[in-house]
């Protein structure tokens, strides 16, 4: 029952990311990035608003479950950490409803918060389109992770 | 992977300056259809880096698309058809995408390219 209603709030929240996104209401289909896709659940309700979308998840096993779903968009693995790795200027919009905060997780030693976050960051600014948005939350852990945000 | 992400995918990988495109190692192409879409293809055209998709349609087998093309071609329904099948309907399912200055290979199995960097490459 508790997942049933986990799985509703995030598609209520991936139905605010959507119209976060605030793209023109002209029926013209979209490229979309999904970061932190995970299972495909919203890449789904991408494809059924009429768009194309990439998606891109550090697991390879969330990306098998997708793969199982047969989802219309394009996958890869990748670690936003390390910056998206998407040319300049192509997407039209971007959202997450993974939890951003795992950037500021440093698993490895080797990892550095602030810079995973600026590779991410600048990246993701970079390949957004003029007025193209990008819309995710993020649920600080501590003091520290809100400070890396702003 | 479609060759629409494709035209969007770039080498990450520390000091590479240009890492676009990425070389296609091609071992497995699928054929996916999928309803065209005028308007989208469009909208694209604009963002898409022509050569690179010219070139990387010519590695997965399909080599119908003009070397040159002007925004007046998107008036031709020809042209669209195949604008439209290169970008959105051949499939790399198994291969790799290569960085075009380190020759470091990313592989691509099931149609999912692995982009992750090892730490020495960040």
């Amino acid at each position: 029952m508790v997942l049933i209603k986990l799985l509703a709030l995030r598609l209520e929240l991936l139905a605010l990311r959507l119209e976060l996104l605030a793209l023109p209401q002209d029926d013209v289909p979209r490229l979309l990035l999904d970061i932190g896709c995970g299972s495909g659940l919203s890449g789904e309700t991408l494809s059924d608003s009429g768009h194309h979308w990439i998606g891109s998840d550090i697991s390879q096993s969330m990306l098998d479950v997708v793969l199982e779903n047969e989802v219309k968009g394009d996958l890869f693995l990748g670690d936003m950490g390390q910056g998206l790795g998407l040319r300049s200027g192509v997407i039209d919009g971007a959202i997450s409803i993974s939890d951003i905060q795992w950037l500021c997780n440093a698993d490895k030693s080797s990892h550095n918060p602030r810079l995973r976050l600026k590779a991410f960051s600048g990246s993701l600014y970079r390949c957004l389109a003029r007025g193209a948005k990008a819309a995710f939350h993020m649920y600080p852990e501590n003091l520290d992770q809100r400070e890396l945000r702003q | 992977m479609r060759l629409l992400t494709h035209n969007m995918l770039s080498s990450n990988i520390k000091g590479v300056t240009n890492g676009f495109p990425l070389r296609i190692e091609a071992e497995k192409v699928v054929e996916k259809q999928v309803d065209l879409n005028i308007d989208f293809l469009k909208n694209m055209f604009a963002k898409i880096e022509w050569r690179a998709l010219v070139s990387a349609a010519r590695t997965m087998g399909y080599s119908e698309l003009p070397e040159e093309v002007e925004p007046s071609k998107l008036d031709s329904e020809e042209f669209l058809q195949k604008f439209h099948h290169a970008l959105l309907e051949l499939h790399l399912e198994e291969g790799a995408l290569v960085c075009p200055e380190t020759g470091r290979r990313f592989p691509v199995s099931k149609g999912i390219p692995n982009m992750l960097l090892h730490e020495d490459e960040v």
